[in-house]
């Protein structure tokens, strides 16, 4: 017999449950948040490895120390969003918007900061490193042709190359 | 604060209540308050959007829930106003477009204050509590950050140009278009910037405020933090595109 429970997602200020859902005794690693209307979410230590969360509107949303392991994060929304220690590895981050989100002690990302005005970060798609600035997704060879001879995004070109340098430290380059 | 049997409007004392200003009129639009004495003034919930406190007092007053929400990005609202050690900002007055250059703000308490547009042009902001406030497209050149807390502070396409942020805790804060802030993210966890010290780049990695030289000593003979030195690279190369000063 499966056991059922309740599971609420509440605001992180206000307190008003955004989500109930009954799920079974497992959690939440079957359950589906995609395209749900998250906002100001607290989900503090959540464990949503693998969870589905694609287009799902988690602006200002608390993800502080939330365990993301292979989320499906797709065109998910996370501006303003608080990752600080959240665990991003094997997400897929793919076209998600991380304007504003604190990265800071993410696992699976890297933070390149925000050159000529958009941000930068890199990540592992299919094992191989990512690049997102602004809205372009690139691999790191595409990336460097892309931006190379921009007289005017100098600043991304080193984006690329800082990103490119801590994926190397991690051992997500060869 | 209005009186009903005279019909004036009094600007009283907090805790003594002593009448500090006073003016025959319903309300304070367009009052000029200028080099007015207003220490410790009980304005909470006023509606100060046409008030010129132009050099006026304003230490220890209580202005939570004032409405300072400027009609254009320039009004002559707080102009030189001394704000030192004013209370109750916390997340609830309306600073939006409202003029506070050369203000003293020092150690005021601005929590979560909407800011957005302000113009604190040269305004004194050291040690100030800052935590969570919307200084989106605020005008903060040469304003003094200096040892202030800016944990969680939206600085998006704000101008911080000749800031001095030397102590000043920008954790969590949004570095979004921002001119005057190499922006190098979050190496090995820890918030990582450059800036202009005294027309020369100084860098800020966690807790650590030093220039470049004292920096890459500092930084690499440690392997544990590679990424950090990375980051360190990486604001020196924008640093030299933006032809700052090393």
């Amino acid at each position: 017999m499966t056991t059922l429970r309740c599971y609420e997602i509440v605001h992180r200020r206000t307190g008003e449950v955004l989500l109930s859902r009954e799920i079974n005794a497992a959690g939440m690693h079957d359950a589906s948040l995609q395209g749900l209307s998250l906002r100001g979410a607290d989900l503090r230590r959540a464990d949503l490895r693998g969870i589905d969360c694609r287009k799902a509107d988690l602006r200002g949303a608390d993800l502080r120390h939330a365990n993301l392991h292979g989320a499906d994060l797709r065109h998910a929304n996370l501006r303003f969003a608080n990752l600080l220690n959240a665990d991003l590895i094997g997400a897929n981050l793919f076209d998600i918007d991380l304007t504003g989100a604190i990265l800071r002690g993410a696992a699976g990302i890297v933070d390149g900061g925000a050159p000529d005005g958009w941000y930068a970060y890199g990540w592992r798609r299919d094992h191989r490193l990512s690049l997102r600035i602004g809205c372009r997704e690139l691999r790191l060879d595409e990336a460097r042709k892309y931006w190379e001879g921009k007289f005017d995004r100098l600043e991304v070109l080193a984006a690329v190359e800082y990103i490119a340098a801590v994926a190397t430290i991690r051992g997500w380059l060869p | 604060m209005v009186d009903t049997h005279t019909k004036s409007f009094k600007i009283k004392e907090r805790f003594s209540q002593n009448t500090l200003w006073e003016i025959n009129a319903a309300s304070l639009r367009n009052a000029n308050l200028q080099g007015v004495n207003l220490r410790g003034a009980n304005l909470r919930g006023a509606d100060l959007r046409t008030v010129n406190f132009r050099g006026a007092d304003l230490r220890e007053a209580d202005l939570s829930h004032a409405d300072f929400h400027g009609p254009n990005l320039h009004v002559p609202l707080l102009r030189d106003a001394n704000l030192d050690g004013a209370i109750n900002f916390y997340a609830s007055a309306d600073l939006r477009g409202a003029d506070l250059r050369d203000a003293d703000l020092r150690g005021a308490d601005l929590r979560g204050v909407d800011m957005r547009h302000a113009y604190l042009r040269c305004a004194s902001l050291s040690c100030a509590l800052l935590c969570s406030a919307d200084l989106s497209r605020a005008y903060l050149n040469g304003a003094d950050l200096s040892a202030a807390d800016l944990r969680g502070v939206d600085f998006t396409s704000a101008d911080l140009r000749d800031v001095n942020l030397f102590e000043a805790n920008l954790n969590g804060a949004t570095l979004h278009c921002v001119s005057g802030i190499i922006d190098a993210g979050t190496p090995d966890g820890w918030r990582a910037y450059g800036w202009l010290r005294d027309g020369r780049l100084s860098i800020r990695v966690g807790c650590w405020e030093k220039r470049l030289t004292e920096t890459r000593e500092y930084w690499a003979g440690r392997p544990d933090h590679r990424e950090v030195l990375a980051a360190v690279e990486h604001i020196v190369t924008i640093a030299a595109i933006r032809g700052w000063k090393l």
